[in-house]
């Protein structure tokens, strides 16, 4: 037994340090991954489980039970409801999924990923609780986007249904994960995905900051200065400009600008929505 | 965390061990958008800082092991007071953070990189264009 433990410590003291970290990130994922399954096992979900295929009526997109393979055979009775007045069946309610995008490109260098936030089992009890996990998730899961298979990805989704909970923040979850897009596609998104959850209105110029310079509302309300971005995004931007911060000398992005002109106010506005992937 | 005058009689060690514990404080600060405790932390950022430069030989480059730190803000917060004395090294953790979509660090990295490849801001020095008038 002994020799065996000194074997293993020969085997290991002869790796490369950056194998063995490599190793030990590959398992903190794993172990957090099991952990996640737990939940969606307990709630029964199983993303492999086969559904019925688009088309299949009333049941398409639901779970068929696993002796069942027979395509489109109904085998999960629907709800007995009655037709509608005009005679077409009625559609039953969604299940809410949490779509998220299929995995990139991503970068494996650097230390690991860090592992998924914490998942309460429980309901937190209030929205702002709720509100904050399903935010920590938004941003790892953008971060894990690029890292992680999608099977992995998809199984933090199921969990994210399982509990139950998060499903009012669904959109705003998968705002967060929007690619960016150019200025003037975020411009027109302000009417034309006016009834899109998950998204808020941004002044590129801060309309506060701006009105207290002084400049009419006409240039603060303005087409050019309002953008359609994601909710949680905008949350961020928000608090950019009121956080101290090296780049400029230690002040907040907000009292660099005081006094500043309204292209200069705007110029920051179009780069910070770059930095923050929005803008192409 | 409260730093004050005991900071010089810390050591280097010490000093690296609250640099990290100011940037995971700052990291849950802004994740649960409390933005003064995310300030008074970011003035005990700039105030280690400024005692490792302090240190004979400007012991800011201590700050090198963080450079792999797990904690995204730890990392950034890392690379950015050692611009000067590690440049290279520095940038390249920058460029790692964005690349790998670490947000909400991710913007400030790119921007940072940004500032310094157009000359606003130079390392040490600060933001060019407030030069005078602080």
């Amino acid at each position: 037994m002994g020799r065996r433990y000194a074997r293993e410590e020969m085997t290991a003291a002869g790796l490369p340090l950056a194998s063995l970290r490599a190793q030990i990130a590959g398992l903190r994922v794993t172990v957090a991954v099991l952990r996640l399954k737990s939940l969606t096992f307990k709630a029964g979900f199983d993303p492999e489980q086969e559904r019925h295929p688009k088309g299949s009526g009333r049941v398409s997109g639901r779970w068929r039970r696993e002796a069942t393979r027979k395509p489109l055979e109904v085998d999960i009775p629907g709800p007995m409801k009655k037709p509608a007045a005009d005679g077409s069946p009625k559609t039953p309610p969604k299940s809410p999924r949490l779509k998220l995008p299929k995995p990139g490109i991503g970068h494996n260098g650097g230390p690991p990923l860090e592992d998924p936030p914490e998942l309460p089992k429980r309901d937190p009890g209030t929205d702002t609780a709720r509100n904050r996990v399903a935010k920590r998730w938004a941003l790892w899961l953008l971060r894990a986007l690029g890292r992680l298979p999608e099977r992995r990805i998809a199984l933090a989704a199921r969990a994210l249904e399982a509990v139950g909970y998060l499903t009012g923040f669904f959109d705003e979850i998968e705002t967060a994960l929007d690619e960016p897009r150019p200025l003037d596609d975020l411009r027109r998104a302000v009417k034309a995905e006016a009834d899109r959850d998950g998204t808020h209105v941004h002044h590129i110029v801060e309309k506060t900051p701006a009105k207290k310079a002084g400049y009419p509302l006409s240039m603060i309300n303005g087409y050019d200065n309002l953008v359609r971005i994601p909710q949680y995004r905008h949350e961020r931007i928000s608090d950019w400009y009121s956080t101290g911060n090296k780049r400029f000398g230690g002040m907040t992005p907000r009292a660099y600008l005081r006094g500043r002109s309204w292209e200069e106010r705007f110029r920051l506005g179009l780069e910070r929505l770059r930095e923050e992937g929005l803008l192409k | 965390m409260k730093l004050g005058s005991e900071m010089k009689s810390m050591s280097i060690e010490q000093l690296v061990a609250a640099f990290v514990a100011v940037g995971l404080e700052q990291s849950e600060a802004l994740h649960d958008r409390k933005i003064a405790r995310y300030n008074r932390l970011y003035r005990d950022y700039a105030a280690i800082e400024e005692e490792l430069k302090s240190r004979e030989g400007d012991q800011r480059r201590a700050l090198r092991p963080l450079f792999d730190h797990i904690n995204a803000q730890v990392r950034m917060n890392a690379a950015f007071s050692t611009l000067a004395v590690l440049p290279e090294k520095a940038k390249e953790t920058l460029r790692l953070i964005h690349l790998r979509r670490e947000y909400p660090q991710a913007a400030d990295a790119i921007g940072m990189l940004e500032d310094i490849e157009k000359g606003r801001f130079i390392p040490d020095v600060g933001r060019v264009d407030l030069q005078g008038q602080r």
